[in-house]
């Protein structure tokens, strides 16, 4: 599915990482973990199109990655540092645009199914303020939301734990789990070590490079 | 695609609502220019009538452009280009929605007010018809080049600056056309050719508007 093949990418004459050649089948997941600075999130950027690497391919489903591919954009969801929330609208309205400019359906961008979503994430009381007065844990919440609404087959995690409280991080992991039994792809950068049951996932530890 | 086209628009309306006490602020902008002429100028009514069309095209452009530094700024700030970026949809549809949204937003009030600020200049009553067509066909241009420019200063410090130079040579041939529709009005010249001109423009902005702005926002946040 997705594929890396022989993957570099230097940064400012500082090379980050290179030669890194892995495949993931549907129903893998990739936890990748390193120290700060080490390329965890170029990495991620280049996995999901954002960046070109600057030796080596991604390839998914055997073809060759093209930012802007809309076929492949459809199957992603990217989750950056930011989690990409406008503080002035309500979680249901992000949650609205998001799903619009997104590949949802009709029936997903339905005001019951995005409510369903903000319950099942322990949002419901706080579905009609501006976002700017919830915590940041809240809005790393909200920026999951899309995972419980209509969650696309390839999900590109950057930090998804930051911010989250031990509640937050179990549902996330849950609904990781979930993914990957059903057959779903994450890739996921994370340097917090915990008991993420039965989850198998295949390693990749990036190391600091000196100048 | 036209829904999230709709999205869009909708998105952005909603947000300008949410603050607009920010977004009145060109407006106020345009008002004191315009008001700040006949001060510095006297008050020979003659003198103000010739100079009124090019002072309120000029205004018009300055405060459309005070209005396109913030564009990109919030969305910048929480990271939402980068969902522009990884949406299905074409980007360039997006930016199409954002202008839009943007020409809505302040295109209406301006030409509302412009009219009223044309009249205060001594402008005759006759040529506001023509100033108010010159200006319905020349604003959505200007805020669609303006948007190339929003696009290509994101990130940058000192983006406001830069943008009114990389910007303002681009909006000269339209301030040209814009204003002089109105002159050759008062003088009892046609102007017919003018606002030809203008509605060409708009065409040409409505179709390679868009994807200038996309390409520039794709460079933008892919090669940070």
């Amino acid at each position: 599915m997705l594929k890396a093949n022989a993957l570099g990418c230097d940064r400012g004459n500082r090379e980050l990482f290179s030669k890194l050649t892995f495949e993931l089948r549907p129903g893998s997941a990739l936890k990748i973990s390193g120290p700060n600075g080490a390329g965890k999130s170029s990495l991620l950027k280049i996995l999901a199109g954002l960046w070109q690497p600057s030796v080596g391919s991604v390839t998914w489903r055997g073809q060759p990655l093209v930012s802007g591919d809309p076929v492949f954009l459809t199957q992603l969801f990217y989750l950056g540092h930011q989690p990409g929330i406008e503080p002035l609208l309500t979680p249901i309205e992000n949650c609205q645009w998001q799903l619009g400019i997104g590949s949802a359906s009709a029936i997903d961008q339905r005001t019951d199914k995005i409510c369903a979503a903000l319950q099942a994430l322990g949002l419901q009381a706080f579905a009609n303020i501006p976002c700017e007065r919830l915590s940041k844990g809240q809005c790393q919440r909200l920026a999951l939301a899309r995972l419980w609404i209509q969650p696309p087959l390839l999900w590109i995690l950057d930090e998804p734990y930051t911010g989250l409280d031990e509640i937050g991080r179990d549902l996330l992991c849950k609904r990781v789990l979930e993914h990957v039994q059903q057959g779903g792809i994450v890739v996921m950068a994370t340097h917090q070590q915990f008991d993420d049951g039965a989850i198998l996932w295949q390693q990749i530890r990036l190391e600091t490079v000196p100048c | 695609m036209l829904k999230a086209l709709c999205c869009i628009i909708q998105r952005d309306l909603r947000l300008t609502f949410r603050r607009r006490g920010e977004c009145v602020m060109p407006l106020f902008f345009l008002v004191i220019v315009s008001s700040l002429f006949p001060m510095a100028l006297g008050s020979d009514p003659k003198l103000l009538a010739q100079l009124a069309p090019a002072i309120i095209w000029v205004g018009v452009v300055l405060s459309l452009l005070m209005s396109l530094d913030r564009l990109f700024r919030s969305d910048a700030q929480a990271g939402i280009l980068e969902q522009f970026v990884l949406s299905p949809y074409p980007l360039s549809l997006l930016m199409l929605g954002k202008s839009v949204a943007h020409g809505l937003v302040m295109g209406v009030p301006l030409l509302l007010l412009a009219p009223v600020l044309c009249l205060l200049l001594q402008g005759s009553f006759e040529s506001l018809g023509v100033l108010w067509l010159s200006l319905v066909l020349g604003i959505p241009t200007l805020s669609l080049t303006g948007s190339v420019g929003a696009a290509l200063t994101i990130g940058l410090r000192e983006g406001g600056a830069l943008l009114a130079i990389i910007i303002l040579p681009l909006m000269i041939p339209i301030v040209i056309f814009g204003a002089s529709a109105v002159t050759a009005a008062n003088q009892g010249i046609s102007y017919d050719s003018e606002l030809l001109l203008l509605g060409a423009l708009l065409l040409l902005a409505v179709v390679l508007g868009p994807v200038a702005i996309s390409a520039a926002l794709r460079a933008s946040v892919t090669c940070v």
